[in-house]
Parts: C-alpha cells; sequence; structure tokens
C-alpha cells in the first residue's frame, strides 16, 4: 500500500474535479480492502482460525492477473479465473498443512507462510520481475466499455464487493456457516457430533484465498502496477485490524471497518500531520488500533462476537 | 440381553498416572448402566476415550458387535454414540436454538453449504427445547444462561443429536445432574426414563446416590482406574470395598 | 579461498545472534506460553538504541550497548506492564493476547 501512499499525496486539492477524483480513488481502494476485509472475516471470524496470511492470496491474484494481462492477450475475466484457480491451489496446499494446527500454532504457522510467499514475489525475478514490479497491466476490457475511466472502474469494484457480500451472506447463514461458528467455539466437541471439522476449515479458507485473489485482480488491474512491497506480513495484519475494528463475524462490519481505516490517513492529514510525517505514521496508528482495540473493545464497532 | 457395548482392557495414563487401568466391562443393551468412583477414579477420562476425545494406549472395543481400536471423535456419530459434558461444553456465542440445529444439520460441508431451510430441523428443535424449557430462550446466547439452564440445554442437545445412520442407541451422561435444582432435576430424570422406554442404551456416571439406585439397572465402580466391583445397586452399594473407597478419599 | 573463513566467521555471527533472539523468546514462551510476536521488535529497539548513542551522540560504544540493553529491557517491561499485564490480569484469551502482540510488531515495523 506503500505506493498508492504518493498517489494520495500528490492529488493537488485545490479543483472540484480533482477532488472528485481523488474521492473515487478512495472509493476504489476501500471497495479493494472491504472485499479482503470480507474474505479474512469468514475465516478468523466466523470460523475462529486466526489466519494472518491474507496478503499472500492478494498478491498471487494481483501477480496473477499483472502476469497474464501482460504477457498474453487474455481477457481480464479470465485472467480473474485463472487467479482465483491459482490462488485456490496454494491455498489448498497451505490449508492442509494449517488446518492440522489449532490457536497461536495456525496464527504462527501462516505467518510463515505469508513471508515465504512474500519471498517468492520478491525473488522469483523469472516470473515477477522481483522489486520491479510488473508496470503497464492494462485495465478490464469488457462489455466495451472504457475501464479507463476512474468512475467506470468504481462501478466494477463495487459490483464485484456486492456480489462476494451476498455469496458470504449465504454462507454464513446456512448450516455450514452455524457449524464454522461452532467450530469457533469448541473445535473437539462439534467433532464429537459427527462433524469433520478438517474439511469444513479447509474449505473455507481456500474460499475466504479466492475471494483475497479477486481483490487482488482489482487492485492489478486498477493500479496497472504490482511489486512484492504491497504483499507483506504488515497489509495481512491491516486486514486483521480492519475486521477486528468492524466488528469480528459481522460481514458489515467488515465493510465499515474498511471504510474507516482507508479514510483514517485523510483524518490524520486533517487534523495536520504534516503528510511525510503521516505517511509513516500510517502503520504506527493501525498498530496501536489493534491494541487499543484489543485492551477496551475487542469486539470492533458493530460485532457481537468477542475475542 | 445382548451387549451392545464391551470395553476391553482399556489403560490410558497421563504422565504416569494410570487414569484407566486395564479395564474391561459390558454395557446390555436398553439398560440404564451407571459408573460411581470417588473424583479422580477415571470415570469422565473413561468416557473421554469411549467418545475418541483422547487415545487409549492399550485395549480395544466392540461395539454393536464390531471390535473398533481407533475411536475418531467424529465417527462415534456412526457408532450411535452421543454424550453429554461433565464440564459444560456448549457453543457459548452462538444461540440455544443454533446450539440444537448445528446438531441436527447435514454432515457433509458442501451438503450443509447447499441445504435448504429445514422446517423438519426447527421442529425436531422446538420439541426437545420446549422439553427441557428452554424454546422461549431460543435466542438467547448460550453463555447468557444460568448454570442449571446450560446443563439443560447440554442433555437437549444430547437428545437432537441425529445421526446419518438413524437416532443414536448409546448415551453417554457425564454427571447430567450435578448442581441441578430439584425441579430441573426432574426434568432430567423424565428424559432418562424416557430414553430408557424407547429402549435406549445409557451410561450414566453420578455421585448421587440416590439417583443411582432409582435409575440404574447395573452399576460398575471405579476406583483409582480399576474395576472395584459389578453389579446391581442395592448389592454393591452395600459391599464393605466399596463404602471403604468412597470414605477413604 | 580467503572467503572461506570470512563466511564462517559470518555464519557464526549471524547464528550466534538469532540464538540470542531465540534464547530470549524460549524464556518468554516458557514462562508464560505466550508466543510474543512483537520479540523482534525489542532486537531492533536495541539496535536503534545503540546507533543513536554511539553514532549520533558519540558515547563509547562499550557503553552505549550496556546503556541500550537497560532500555530495551526497560521498553520489554513498559510493554508488559501497559499491554500484556492488564490483558492476563482480565483473563484474556491467548488469541487476545496474540492480536496484541500483532499490533505492537506493525506500530514498530
Amino acid at each position: 500500500m506503500d505506493c498508492l501512499l504518493y498517489s494520495f499525496f500528490s492529488v493537488p486539492k485545490e479543483s472540484l474535479r480533482n477532488k472528485m477524483e481523488y474521492l473515487i480513488h478512495l472509493a476504489i481502494l476501500f471497495a479493494i480492502y472491504a472485499i479482503l476485509g470480507i474474505s479474512l472475516n469468514l475465516v478468523v471470524g466466523y470460523t475462529g482460525l486466526l489466519s494472518v496470511t491474507q496478503s499472500a492470496f492478494y498478491g498471487i491474484g494481483a501477480y496473477a492477473t499483472a502476469i497474464l494481462l501482460t504477457q498474453s492477450g487474455i481477457n481480464f475475466f479470465f485472467s480473474v479465473i485463472l487467479g482465483i484457480i491459482i490462488t485456490a491451489i496454494v491455498s489448498f496446499l497451505m490449508g492442509i498443512v494449517l488446518s492440522k494446527f489449532n490457536g497461536d500454532y495456525y496464527a504462527l504457522g501462516s505467518f510463515g507462510f505469508n513471508i515465504i510467499i512474500f519471498s517468492i514475489f520478491l525473488n522469483w525475478q523469472d516470473l515477477t520481475r522481483g522489486p520491479l514490479g510488473i508496470p503497464g497491466i492494462s485495465r478490464p476490457i469488457l462489455f466495451g466499455l472504457d475501464f479507463s475511466q476512474n468512475t467506470i472502474f468504481l462501478f466494477l469494484a463495487l459490483i464485484i464487493l456486492a456480489i462476494i457480500y451476498f455469496i458470504s451472506r449465504f454462507i454464513v447463514n446456512s448450516s455450514f456457516g452455524r457449524v464454522l461458528k461452532a467450530i469457533r467455539e469448541d473445535e473437539k466437541a462439534i467433532q464429537v457430533f459427527g462433524y469433520n471439522t478438517f474439511n469444513y476449515k479447509m474449505m473455507i479458507f481456500v474460499i475466504g484465498a479466492a475471494m483475497a485473489g479477486i481483490a487482488g485482480a482489482l487492485f492489478a488491474s486498477y493500479i496497472t502496477f504490482v511489486d512484492p512491497s504491497t504483499f507483506t506480513l504488515n497489509e495481512s495484519i491491516f486486514i486483521l485490524a480492519i475486521i477486528i475494528l468492524g466488528g469480528l463475524a459481522n460481514l458489515k462490519g467488515s465493510i465499515l471497518g474498511a471504510l474507516f481505516l482507508i479514510l483514517l490517513p485523510e483524518i490524520l492529514r486533517f487534523v495536520g500531520f504534516p503528510t511525510e510525517i503521516a505517511a509513516q505514521m500510517r502503520q504506527v496508528v493501525y498498530g496501536v488500533i489493534l491494541i487499543l482495540l484489543m485492551l477496551y473493545r475487542p469486539q470492533g464497532l458493530v460485532g457481537e462476537y468477542k475475542l | 440381553m445382548k451387549n451392545i457395548l464391551e470395553i476391553k482392557n482399556l489403560s490410558k495414563h497421563f504422565d504416569g498416572v494410570r487414569a484407566v487401568d486395564d479395564l474391561s466391562l459390558e454395557i446390555e443393551e436398553g439398560k440404564i448402566t451407571g459408573i460411581i468412583g470417588p473424583n479422580g477414579s477415571g470415570k469422565t477420562t473413561l468416557v473421554n476415550v469411549l467418545s475418541g476425545m483422547i487415545p487409549q494406549d492399550k485395549g480395544f472395543f466392540i461395539i454393536n458387535g464390531e471390535k473398533i481400536v481407533k475411536i475418531k471423535p467424529r465417527n462415534i456419530a456412526f457408532y450411535g454414540i452421543t454424550r453429554t459434558f461433565q464440564d459444560i461444553r456448549l457453543f457459548n456465542q452462538m444461540t440455544v436454538l443454533d446450539n440444537m440445529l448445528v446438531v441436527l444439520t447435514k454432515r457433509p460441508p458442501v451438503g450443509a453449504l447447499l441445504e435448504k431451510h429445514n422446517q423438519l430441523y426447527l421442529n425436531k428443535a422446538k420439541d426437545i427445547l420446549e422439553k427441557v424449557g428452554l424454546w422461549e430462550k431460543k435466542s438467547e446466547l448460550a453463555i447468557n444462561l444460568s448454570y442449571g439452564q446450560r446443563k439443560l440445554l447440554e442433555i437437549g442437545r444430547m437428545l437432537a443429536t441425529s445421526m446419518v445412520t438413524g437416532e443414536p442407541d448409546i448415551f453417554l451422561l457425564d454427571e447430567p445432574f450435578a448442581g441441578l435444582f430439584p425441579h430441573m432435576a426432574k426434568i432430567v430424570e423424565s428424559i432418562i426414563k424416557e430414553l430408557k422406554e424407547q429402549g435406549k442404551t445409557m451410561i450414566l456416571i453420578e455421585h448421587n446416590m440416590g439417583l443411582i439406585r432409582e435409575l440404574c439397572d447395573y452399576i460398575f465402580v471405579m476406583d483409582e482406574g480399576k474395576l472395584l466391583a459389578e453389579g446391581e445397586p442395592e448389592n454393591v452399594l452395600a459391599k464393605k470395598e466399596v463404602i471403604e473407597a468412597y470414605l477413604g478419599e | 579461498m580467503d572467503i572461506l573463513p570470512q563466511l564462517i566467521l559470518n555464519s557464526i555471527i549471524a547464528g550466534s545472534i538469532y540464538a540470542l533472539m531465540a534464547l530470549g523468546f524460549n524464556l518468554i514462551y516458557g514462562a508464560t506460553k505466550f508466543f510474543n510476536l512483537a520479540h523482534g521488535v525489542l532486537a531492533a529497539v536495541g539496535g536503534y538504541m545503540v546507533f543513536f548513542l554511539f553514532k549520533t551522540n558519540g558515547w563509547n560504544l562499550y557503553f552505549s550497548v550496556v546503556i541500550a540493553i537497560l532500555i530495551t529491557g526497560l521498553v520489554g517491561y513498559l510493554i508488559d506492564k501497559f499491554i500484556y499485564y492488564p490483558l492476563r490480569k482480565r483473563k484474556a484469551s491467548n488469541v487476545v493476547l496474540l492480536v496484541a502482540s500483532l499490533g505492537i510488531f506493525t506500530a514498530e515495523f
């Protein structure tokens, strides 16, 4: 997200048109992070698995789209599908290992996987061009609409957010979702009643990962440039902060949390922090917010579930 | 009458302490079998091993004529076994109704995902919740209930366990009466009697000797992981060793 | 051929540093059964302190190291006092502590 900071703060705020452009930019980022938030909430909030590796899937989706769009003439839609497939495969393999753990070890293991994937982004230079990143990703070409217009892209992002939201709602309200919550509450106990919790944990982990991959595809196509620095551990923790702030096990909460944390740098700037400091402060603030939430309000803004 | 469950030479130790020591016993079908013994005699460990929550060190089981060595928790449902927990393991941040529904729905993940809202489940949950007197509290979070209500919900959840292969046959009740007020204990008693009438098998762990005498057809006494005595309640409870085991602790 | 001893030495130095950090981490885990994910943060604090005192302020190197150790210990103590201890007192689950340590990790990074 660091590269975005410069585009944040380099937009002059004089003209109204620029203000609108800027708002649309924020709105698109908001949509992307709302998707990420929802994807992680399914795993952390509803199933109780403290996964700190969502940015890995975000990155896989982004890189898949980046590579496919710059190196072949594949349509955006198909590159998203391929991105989902790759994300699903990687998360499946990761899930097999992770789902054997619980609690602390799960977090630690996912931590490790995040670092592994990040290292792959950084070092598999033949594929990803390493720290140089992949520039020149095209905007989607769908239905003859001109997605180089940010307004139209925002439309796309919001529609995808809506689809993901409704799919998640369906999952959460189903019998499957109820079992997820039981796994969160007491995994051994729900096993005794005949459930193969390993399969449930695998499924939701892969679903969450695939959704994060979709967010990554959106990101890649919007910014038209990807590099490893966006997909770090800190990014995973940021997504975690979004859903804890919004409220675990609450889909609307994730959307709210994303809104709040995207607007936060703006609020900081408004309050008077000079631009350069505000950039560094961002990370500190996210960390402090997490700590404060744990100390004083673990259920977040609208959550019913207390960590 | 045939034995629905046989436990053969079961041993389980924790860090050198023999929780269950070469235990063998048979449970007759359709009877209420009590397991009693002083604290620490291994009763709960026995039930935990039987429900697959911890693996045994030695020994095996014969359930419905089938020899089983390794019990996985998710398989006991298929053997027709269901249970309550002594330390109440409810799904705390879920509603009373959800605690019931979650043991009624389809087990396979994809099936559970695509399952349409089933009125049948709701009806069964309602019947049981009304029986234990918790239907009005159906939208309350389990953690907000009183101790007695939580125990009743445990029993209700056990009753609700439906199986792919049919209704459960063996009910493991781990101290279901502990800490209950008389009017709630009466509800549990009537549920047990009703199950008996339906020909179900029950294993009852209890400390209340009056209830043991009244409800159990046959009892086993455990002490320090071993089988101390067995037989009909009246005979066993009069035995010297049994009285000494309890008083001596 | 001269590179080999240098490499070996480098490896020993790097390994020792990691081992030292691991010992500290293990000490905390053994006592509290809690993975302090912010452990590396304290190591960073130590490093920066030495740099600050030695290079920027021009103090004696050994003196800087000693003071840095003390300050790092102090920071660790403060983190426990204001964050972990209140959480442990209210019997917060391990997950809460873990998330709090993630917060510290990301704030410092």
